[in-house]
């Protein structure tokens, strides 16, 4: 039987009806038709939407991997500075720690060998950084000052690293450590932000690790081996000088490449080690008087074979601190306003320096390190703790040293004159001063 | 009546037909205008990001530039290659080959503050790159990086073995290197030095180390008149040997209040007794902590400097690369001359600490036990071992009825300058 046949079919297909289904059969087909251009378009056209996914992921990683590598230079700069407070912002509060001590302590030579480092805690906290416009917003949170909190931009644009110093191997090299650092492109928010103080996944658009391990370029390479070193002469025009060296190893208390000579009343007292029956006293070495004699007292001789670097390169290292006293000799007061802002660190006086306030210069346990390029003059009732060298060393007053000095000429004392070597505070000197710089070929991508 | 319905009916649909044509022509001319559309923002945000891309090599470029400065001072006529020069600077850039518009970079340096004196050692640099992309919107991006000021060849500085100095030396060799030792000149780098001047045994020292490298036979010369020749013509064995050396010092007065004291150390006042010829003093080999000596040690004596009631000592100690340890005691002639037995005297030793472990250098009991414990066969050191040379292990022989003097820490202020202490080392 036909459809049309049947009376119900006839009802309900009423005339107009083929022409609606025809017309959306159509659309549909043209809907169909443009759904598959589209996808195709959208397929051949994939290339150009990866491309634009890489130039912004390649962006976001040099963003990061740039802020990484800022933490590891920020930080170099940092461990070679002074006080710093919380902040990481430059201070002469003299209960601010430097950068140095506030993530770095100084091992025993059973766990990391000689002048070894190692970190401040296992239960560490982490310096940390945001750059914008030029401008570095820091934390450095100590365990006893806490976290400062670091204060983000609100709108979340900025580039930020965080940094952490590894515990040093059983193998490392003794006065190295290694350090790595975060980068991130942006600074992310709250616990999974950039510089939090735990080891929590961060949430940030790009993240990137450099790690470098750093080693101390000794300010002092060797302690000398003497109290007292002149290239020339030690004069003792008045007074007593008294030249003490009971460290077993060495022994010697005057070292001149020229002689001792008393004059004008004055005497000298030389004290060997216990038992040696020796005064330590050396007299006429060549090998001393030859840096100063034949190259002159202007060359870098007699400096480089004492610190192994030549002048003008020694005063540029980012842990030597200057001080220019070269048209006005310095005295004691911008001495000891230098030292409360920079602690154990070697001070390069450009001129003279006199000591001219009566007390304490240093204490055995933060010996003071002094580099004269003219005239040293101690010219008040001084206790020096550490290791003096100046070209010439005139002593006018009666004052005493415990450590050791040298003199690239001559050394005269007019009046009474205490120098004691000590080994313990000229290791100090020896093990812990001078500029962390990168051990070459250390520098990893994590 | 049904047929001309149909017909009409018909004649709509083909009209229809049309109409829905042109309606799906119009759909799809919509959609393809909004595909070309699409396609065109495609199109400018390719650009854009081949753009970017360019823009961040440029700007990672000129930071990397920055980086790769050479020394820390300017360097006369080599421009820009200095860290003092890294200031701000705005550059055009038009790369070659791709580039379909012009980019700027502007460098903005900020000096840091931290270290106003020690010459700002570091800078804080901002690298921004901005174009014109093709709709005429300008892009921009920015890279930032931190250089501190440290001079490149301070790295290098770090793998260098620093030359010994003239003024960490004696004479221009190792301070222990005994002074009366013959300089076999620059060329040798050596030292000859004959323990006994009888004999016909030379130690040849390492002039940088102080360590005796060599130990030579069949020099019958005085050590005054030994040269390079002389050294040539004797048998020598090379060896890996350390001295260790100080005086005897003798203090056999029986004070009248009975005991010794600080001063007494410091000046002792005789007189010398000799020691035993063949081994004045020796390592006990039954000792626990007798390690890193490959064979017995060599030790001579001869007269204390003048003006002293001592006998030098010098022991020349076979050691292990690794270092050695043990315990040196010193042997009186037994029976001395006078007829008393050395068991009649007691031997002390010069040392600042106050139980029998210390540094090596101040004298323990034991070379290597520098830290509180008992050796044992698997312990047998607890600290360092001696690695270099040991001078002024001074000891101080005393009647057995006196106690070893002792003193306090020297107070420079006071006018003590030297701590005197001695200990009890034999019996």
């Amino acid at each position: 039987m036909r459809p049309s046949d049947r009376p119900s079919a006839r009802r309900s297909a009423p005339k107009p009806a083929p022409r609606t289904r025809r017309g959306v059969a159509a659309l549909t087909v043209v809907m169909v038709l443009f759904f598959v251009m589209a996808l195709v378009a959208a397929y051949t056209n994939r290339n150009l939407i990866f491309e634009q996914r890489i130039s912004a992921t390649s962006y976001r990683l040099a963003r990061a991997a740039d802020a990484a590598e800022a933490g590891l230079d920020w930080a170099v700069a940092l461990l070679n500075g002074g006080r710093i407070n919380d902040l990481c912002v430059p201070s002469d509060v003299l209960t601010d720690l430097d950068f140095r001590r506030r993530y770095l302590v100084d091992s025993t030579y059973e766990v990391n060998g000689e002048g070894g480092y190692s970190r401040v805690s296992s239960n560490t906290t982490f310096p940390a950084c945001i750059i914008r416009d030029n401008v570095l917003n820091c934390i450095c949170p100590t365990l006893a000052n806490g976290n400062p909190g670091m204060v983000a931009p609100a709108d979340g644009v900025g580039a930020a690293f965080r940094l952490n110093f590894q515990l040093p191997g059983s193998d490392i090299y003794p006065g190295s450590i290694a350090m790595s650092s975060r980068g991130c492109a942006s600074p992310g928010e709250g616990a999974s932000a950039c510089y939090v103080q735990t080891s929590a996944q961060v949430s940030v658009d790009a993240k990137a690790g450099g790690q470098v391990t750093l080693g101390l370029l000794r300010a002092l390479p060797f302690a000398p081996v003497a109290t007292l070193t002149a290239g020339r002469n030690i004069l003792a025009t008045g007074g007593v000088l008294t030249l003490v060296n009971s460290h077993a190893n060495t022994g010697l208390t005057a070292h001149a490449g020229g002689q001792f000579v008393p004059t004008g009343g004055g005497t000298g007292v030389f004290v060997g080690p216990a038992g040696s029956g020796s005064n330590g006293l050396l007299q006429n070495d060549s090998h001393l008087s030859d840096l100063v004699n034949v190259a002159g007292l202007a060359d870098d001789t007699w400096f480089k074979s004492m610190f192994a670097l030549d002048r003008v390169n020694y005063a540029r290292q980012p842990g030597v601190i200057s001080l220019d006293c070269a048209l006005v000799a310095c005295n004691s007061a911008s001495l000891v306003s230098t030292l409360g802002r920079y602690p154990r660190h070697p001070i390069w006086i450009n001129g003279d320096l006199s000591i001219t306030d009566a007390g304490n210069l240093g204490s055995a346990t933060e010996p003071v390190m002094l580099i004269v390029t003219g005239t040293f003059t101690v010219a008040a009732n001084a206790q020096i703790f550490g290791f003096v060298h100046a070209n010439d060393i005139a002593w006018t007053t009666q004052a005493s040293l415990q450590g050791a000095m040298a003199a690239a000429n001559d050394f005269t004392s007019s009046a009474n004159a205490t120098l004691v070597y000590r080994r313990d505070v000229l290791d100090i000197i020896r093990l812990r001063y001078g500029s962390f710089v990168r051990v070459p070929g250390s520098w990893k991508l994590l | 009546m049904a047929k001309p319905l149909i017909h009409r009916s018909h004649r709509r649909r083909l009209g229809i037909s049309l109409i829905e044509a042109l309606v799906a022509l119009a759909v799809m001319a919509f959609g393809m205008l909004s595909l070309v559309g699409v396609q065109a923002t495609l199109r400018l945000n390719s650009d854009v990001s081949k753009q970017r891309a360019e823009a961040t090599r440029i700007a990672t470029e000129e930071i990397e530039s920055l980086r790769l400065f050479k020394t820390l001072r300017p360097v006369n006529g080599q421009p820009g290659q200095s860290w003092d020069e890294i200031t701000g600077r705005t550059l055009t850039v038009q790369p070659g080959n791709t580039g379909n518009t012009t980019f700027t970079m502007v460098r903005t340096v900020t000096n840091g503050t931290v270290d106003m004196v020690a010459g700002l050692n570091r800078k804080v640099v901002q690298v921004q790159v901005t174009w014109n992309d093709r709709a005429g919107v300008v892009q921009s991006v920015e890279i930032y990086a931190v250089v501190a000021g440290v001079e490149p060849v301070l790295s290098s500085l770090l793998a260098v073995a620093v030359p010994p100095s003239a003024s960490n030396q004696r004479f221009g060799r190792h301070v222990t290197i005994p002074v009366e030792a013959i300089h076999l000149g620059n060329s040798d780098g050596r030292s000859a030095f004959k323990p006994t001047e009888s004999g016909s045994v030379v130690w040849l020292f390492n002039n940088n180390s102080g360590m005796i490298t060599s130990r030579c036979t069949g020099v019958t010369a005085a050590q005054a008149a030994i040269t390079n020749a002389t050294i040539s013509a004797a048998t020598c064995a090379v060896i890996n040997g350390r001295l260790v050396s100080g005086l005897v010092q003798f203090d056999l007065r029986l004070l009248t209040d009975g005991a010794l004291d600080a001063g007494a150390a410091q000046s002792p006042g005789g007189p010398v007794l000799p020691l035993s010829a063949n081994t004045p003093l020796y390592f006990d080999p039954s000792n626990l902590s007798y390690v890193g000596q490959t064979s017995a040690a060599e030790c001579v004596s001869r007269p204390g400097p003048g003006g002293t009631f001592s006998a030098a000592y010098y022991c020349l100690v076979f050691a292990d690369a690794g270092g050695w340890g043990g315990r040196l005691d010193v042997a009186l002639a037994d029976p001395l001359p006078d007829g008393s037995a050395a068991s009649d005297y007691k031997v002390c030793r010069y040392s600042t600490a106050a139980l029998y472990y210390t540094v090596n250098s101040d004298h323990p009991r034991t070379y290597c036990i520098e830290k509180i414990g008992n050796a044992t066969n698997t312990t047998p050191c607890f600290g360092r071992k001696v690695t270099g040379n040991l001078v002024n292990q001074n000891f101080l022989v005393i009647r057995a009825t006196q106690t070893c003097p002792t003193d306090v820490a020297a107070d420079p202020a006071a006018g003590d300058f030297v701590n005197s202490n001695t200990l009890q080392h034999q019996p």
